[in-house]
């Protein structure tokens, strides 16, 4: 498992050099953006796999991707609002950066199995754990500390940050030619839906970051396990 | 309406969702990789027809729409922000940063074949999430990743509960007196926050008691137990056989440019002396693939030797 690790991301690695060298078929970006994606989500969750974790840690992980993606369907009539985002960043935060990075992709593997699977799922995956894993990074500078200020810009940039990445999917792949001005256009026509997706998580961190994070933290405590040493005892 | 998997009498539902994997995929892979226009509508036809055969056709609507919906959208932007081409069409304003807003009849040409080409990866998808089992494809996501696959197996069982959960939760609000549907949009807003956390608290001490109900069963403990629900029958190869040869045999000719087409800057003729070994490896596939779905539902003696 752990050589099919690297070997993952040596393929990835070769075919990013060979494509931005334009060396054909590694020049076909959709093709290539795809492979890239694909094969850093599957390091990260063969990473996920190695490093191990209790049944206590599946179960949160289980819950916290069915909340996020019960909140992105029910609001799926809304574009651009989904608490998605709120609960993956606030996962990371109060579980650690890889917890928070599986929500995140989970979260997206979980609601597209009832809005749709597609091209854009392992980015939709990839963009949601980095969100998760950037609330982890942001947990672990605050400790133990619930700041709402934050959490709440955190969350409103990664509204921003979501549309980019997908919109940098788009582009590699449907957009031709691949060049600075084409991604900008791309930006500037998805702009109100991401404005959206960042209100709306400004307004669930604003309220609900803190009695959450408080429930999170109560669950984490509950199954925490300290093992004394000899001489404390 | 949402795209659902439902369990039907057709050979598709009957494969190895290995194999199924590959059928649907394979549509949207070749729409990836190949370049010349003169392919993708035999491509569209030949998936529309799997998806037809396959009596998946009202599952698939709404996967249609949306591609029909992205498909118009890249065909607008795409000349817009296309500068490319020599043939210009209409010539549009003067933007300060950008420049002329011109647009070309090799950017519009293009903007089609992108549009085709996201329309025939949205409907491939579409195929897959309605053809293959969300339990099937989380077993074969097993094999490679357990603790992952088990924690997305976990949100898939716990998703239904919670909504039902919601609901209940819900109802006690309003026996309470509480005004959840009244008001402006923030009043409701704010009404339906307790909610959140009722659910919130109400999933995680339900979580907690998987956690327990696992460690009780010995989760983690020494190896685990494989079950296999799906093996693989001589129906899986015969699909898969046509279909790979597709595939490999695209993947080999355009490896050596001989798949390759350009728009720009002028268009050129997309006929060439390897369109016909293109557009015939393409239409045996899928002819072969539909034929034998098609065969499967009629034929009672093919049914049971496949």
């Amino acid at each position: 498992m752990r050589s099919l690790r690297y070997i993952l991301l040596v393929l990835a690695g070769l075919s990013f050099i060979l494509g931005a060298r334009g060396i054909s078929p590694f020049d076909n970006w959709s093709l290539n953006s795809l492979f890239l994606a694909s094969s850093l989500l599957a390091f990260l969750f063969l990473q996920f796999e190695a490093r191990g974790g209790g049944s206590r840690e599946i179960a949160a992980l289980g819950t916290l991707a069915a909340m996020g993606a019960a909140g992105r369907v029910l609001f799926a009539a809304i574009p651009g609002l989904q608490p998605a985002t709120f609960v993956a960043i606030l996962a990371g935060y109060v579980m650690g950066i890889e917890t928070g990075f599986m929500v995140g992709a989970l979260i997206a593997l979980l609601s597209n199995f009832f809005l749709g699977q597609g091209p854009w799922t392992p980015w939709q995956m990839l963009a949601w754990g980095l969100s998760g894993a950037s609330g982890g990074l942001l947990g672990k500078i605050f400790k133990e500390k619930i700041l709402i200020l934050p959490i709440v810009v955190l969350a409103f940039f990664w509204g921003y940050l979501f549309g980019w990445i997908m919109n940098f999917w788009f582009w590699l792949s449907f957009v031709r030619p691949l060049n600075f001005g084409t991604f900008i256009s791309a930006c500037v026509a998805s702009a109100w839906f991401d404005s959206l997706h960042a209100i709306g998580n400004l307004f669930f961190a604003a309220f609900l970051s803190r009695p959450v994070a408080i429930m999170l933290m109560r669950f984490r405590k509950r199954f925490q396990c300290v093992y004394l040493a000899e001489e404390e005892r | 309406m949402l795209p659902v998997y439902r369990e039907k009498n057709t050979l598709v539902h009957r494969l190895h969702p290995l194999t199924a994997l590959l059928l649907s995929l394979t549509p949207a892979i070749l729409a990836l990789i190949l370049e010349n226009p003169l392919y993708l509508p035999l491509l569209c036809i030949g998936l529309l027809g799997l998806i037809g055969v396959s009596e998946v056709w009202d599952e698939c609507r709404s996967f249609l729409r949306l591609g029909l919906i992205m498909a118009m959208f890249i065909l607008l932007i795409n000349p817009l922000v296309n500068r490319q081409g020599e043939h210009i069409l209409v010539y549009g304003p003067h933007l300060p940063f950008w420049g002329n807003i011109n647009v070309t009849l090799e950017a519009l040409l293009y903007g089609l074949f992108a549009g085709l080409r996201v329309f025939v990866i949205v409907a491939a998808c579409g195929f897959l999430s309605t053809t293959v089992s969300p339990d099937d494809l989380l077993d074969l996501l097993a094999r490679f990743s357990l603790r992952s696959s088990l924690a997305m197996a976990l949100a898939v069982r716990l998703y239904p509960g919670m909504v039902v959960e919601a609901e209940r939760i819900k109802e006690v609000q309003l026996a309470r007196g509480e005004r959840l549907n009244e008001g402006k949009y923030w009043q409701r807003f704010k009404a339906h926050l307790p909610l959140w956390y009722s659910l919130f608290q109400s999933s995680l001490d339900r979580a907690a008691n998987i956690a327990e109900a696992m460690s009780a069963r010995g989760f983690g403990r020494g190896k685990r137990n494989v079950y296999k629900k799906k093996s693989f029958q001589p129906r899986d190869a015969i699909v898969a056989l046509p279909m790979t040869i597709v595939l490999a045999g695209t993947i080999a000719a355009s490896t050596a440019g001989l798949g390759s087409y350009s728009f720009f800057p002028s268009l050129a003729l997309p006929w060439n002396m390897w369109s016909p070994f293109f557009l015939g490896l393409i239409a045996w596939g899928n002819l072969t693939v539909i034929l034998l779905i098609w065969s499967w539902k009629r034929w009672h003696w093919l049914r049971s030797k496949i």
